[in-house]
């Protein structure tokens, strides 16, 4: 058995529309007009222990809707979800000692207080014992440098230092599981890095599950060896990250010749031809004609100066993904 | 069950409540003028014809009026509006507290700053300006005590109407509306023992009068022996009432939980 299951999931909101002006508003008081919205649609997901999963798609895909049913917030319309032998949302504070979350920009911290007075109520909330507490706190400072404003009240922090404080206060109680809601929006790249170290360290040492929502590549590919990826409510693919990518067999090469007037490819697998400013690009497809192959034929016919092949990056994988779907390729 | 995660999240929202001395500052003022006000208007009541119990009985009530309502002063529309509306509650939602016990435990280290910055200096300066007997202590505990149970009812009466906040969006006129209404009908505005037998039976039925002119008649005097008894019994009786009542309003309130912002 997973970690955690999930089963034709939906969750449904009603969004009521209101007219427009004054007599609207009051109209809307009387009327129940409404259409219902699916917010998830029918998803199926197991994780297991130890994973740390990937979890994109566009804004308005469904993927905090599914982290607020998985940690017990909100009830499903439909469906079953087990965490830990537990239903989330009848067993709410159960199930609450064994997660810890990050909601991206909603933080947990008192705005007015220390940081350090924040971390005191998790230790009493989470009953974590003095000894265990003052030993993580020390962990924690090492990757994610905590003293350097431990003593400060919260609104005078930094966006990365309060998400340094998210993030450690998420994983204090060393919980089975933690859900991460895009955990490094509008962070620098160091501090980025920091988290990432840490999200590493924590999974890798203390077994702690990881489900992470992000729409930062590069979260997806230091972290995450599975993905799963969610468009308007469904889930549209899941699983290797490595798998995804090699879908999209496209590959890009871009050349300089000495001379590109004349310039012409007729070749089985080649899907475009640009030439661009002192240099050509050809866009092939890999399944069909090899770069060496296509190589060859170039050098036979033309004096090649310089070249590269372009692999795709998640970035443009998902981008696709989001325009197109997966049905494309 | 654990008291200390409670005592935990009561011991922050004093120490976030210091945060905002200058709010305390301004109640008291305003207390002040409001027993100032009323010292003028109930002396020229009193001139004009005899009050029952004298002006010294109507000041004495008022000033215990403020007592309790400055000690008892919630604002759990606006916590709970704020989070409803930036979508902050799922923090609270997401700890193993259930959430009536998470607020009211933060909304306690108010009432603990309210009693120490607000209502404190209140009864001191009636004692020295508006010349009010200070009780005996049996009085003064029974009235602590009763005091205690106002909260209580009062934090009740503001949760279930927070759940509104669930439909309306809109959090300090919720508060407002609370408020006046409260305090017309508990005694904090003028002294229910002043009014005509007719009207009496209304106020009787409501569950204000044992969220301030309960603790009034004991700090009063007016209030004794079985009396006293009687005025828990009524308070506890809404205290239940209210608890079961604020229950319902969350599990309605559940179901119209969206969470603002994906």
């Amino acid at each position: 058995m997973s970690l955690i299951e999930a089963e034709n999931l939906n969750k449904t909101f009603r969004i009521y529309n209101q007219g427009e002006g004054i007599k609207g508003y009051l109209k809307s008081f009387l009327s129940r007009d409404y259409r219902e919205v699916n917010a998830v649609e029918d998803l199926n997901l197991e994780i297991d222990e130890g994973e740390i999963i990937g979890y994109i798609g566009s804004n308005g895909a469904g993927k905090s809707t599914t982290v607020k049913m998985l940690t017990g917030i909100l009830e499903p319309s439909s469906g079953r979800i087990e965490v830990d032998g537990r239903d989330p949302h009848s067993q709410r504070k159960k199930n609450a000692m064994n997660i810890g979350v990050v909601f991206g920009q909603k933080t947990q911290l008192w705005w007015d207080l220390p940081v350090k007075e924040s971390f005191r109520l998790l230790k009493e909330i989470y009953e974590v014992p003095d000894e265990d507490y003052e030993e993580r706190i020390d962990r924690f400072d090492e990757v994610l440098q905590l003293s350097d404003f431990w003593g400060q009240p919260v609104r005078k922090l930094s966006l990365g230092q309060k998400m340094r404080c998210e993030l450690a206060a998420s994983f204090l109680h060393y919980p089975k599981i933690v859900y991460l809601d895009e955990p490094t929006i509008g962070l620098d790249v160091a501090v980025k890095e920091r988290i990432r170290d840490f999200i590493h360290e924590m999974n890798r040492e203390e077994d702690i599950t990881v489900m992470l929502t992000t729409h930062d590549i590069d979260d997806i590919e230091d972290l995450c060896e599975r993905i799963v990826v969610l468009d308007e409510g469904r889930k549209i693919y899941d699983g290797e990250l490595n798998a995804l990518v090699n879908r999209f067999t496209s590959r890009q090469m871009i050349m300089d010749l000495r001379d590109q007037n004349g310039f012409s490819l007729d070749l089985e697998g080649v899907k475009d031809v640009e030439k661009e400013e002192g240099h050509v690009e050809v866009v092939f497809d890999r399944e069909v004609i090899s770069a060496s192959d296509l190589m060859r034929h170039v050098l036979d016919n033309y004096e090649v100066l310089d070249f590269q092949i372009k692999e795709p990056d998640i970035e443009s994988v998902v981008k696709k993904i989001y325009n197109e779907g997966l049905e494309e390729e | 069950m654990s008291l200390r995660k409670y005592y935990a999240v009561a011991r922050n929202a004093y120490r976030q409540a210091t945060a905002y001395r200058l709010d305390a500052v301004t109640t008291l003022l305003s207390s002040v003028v409001f027993l100032e006000l009323y010292y003028a208007v109930w002396s020229a009541i009193d001139a004009s014809g005899t009050i029952e119990g004298g002006l010294g009985q109507v000041m004495t009530y008022l000033v215990a009026g403020q007592i309790v309502s400055n000690a008892a002063f919630l604002q759990t529309e606006q916590f709970i509006g704020y989070r409803v509306r930036k979508g902050t509650i799922v923090n609270e939602l997401k700890r193993p507290l259930s959430l009536i016990s998470h607020v009211y435990f933060h909304e306690l280290g108010w009432v603990v700053f309210n009693s120490l910055t607000k209502a404190l200096p209140v009864a001191v300066l009636g004692i020295i300006f508006f010349d009010i007997q200070p009780p005996g202590v049996f009085q003064s505990l029974y009235f602590l005590a009763s005091t205690f149970l106002a909260f209580n009812l009062v934090f009740l009466l503001a949760y279930t109407n927070s759940m509104l906040v669930f439909w309306t969006k809109v959090d300090w006129s919720l508060r407002m509306m609370r408020n006046t209404v409260t305090n017309l009908f508990s005694g904090v505005l003028f002294p229910l023992y002043l009014l005509p037998g007719s009207l009496e039976g209304i106020f009787n039925v409501l569950p204000f009068r044992a969220m301030a002119d309960a603790p009034i008649q004991i700090f009063t005097g007016q209030a004794t022996g079985n009396h006293i008894v009687e005025i828990f019994g009524l308070q506890l009786a809404w205290l239940v009432v209210l608890f079961v009542l604020a229950h319902f309003a969350w599990r309605k309130a559940k179901t119209k939980l969206t969470v603002q912002g994906g």
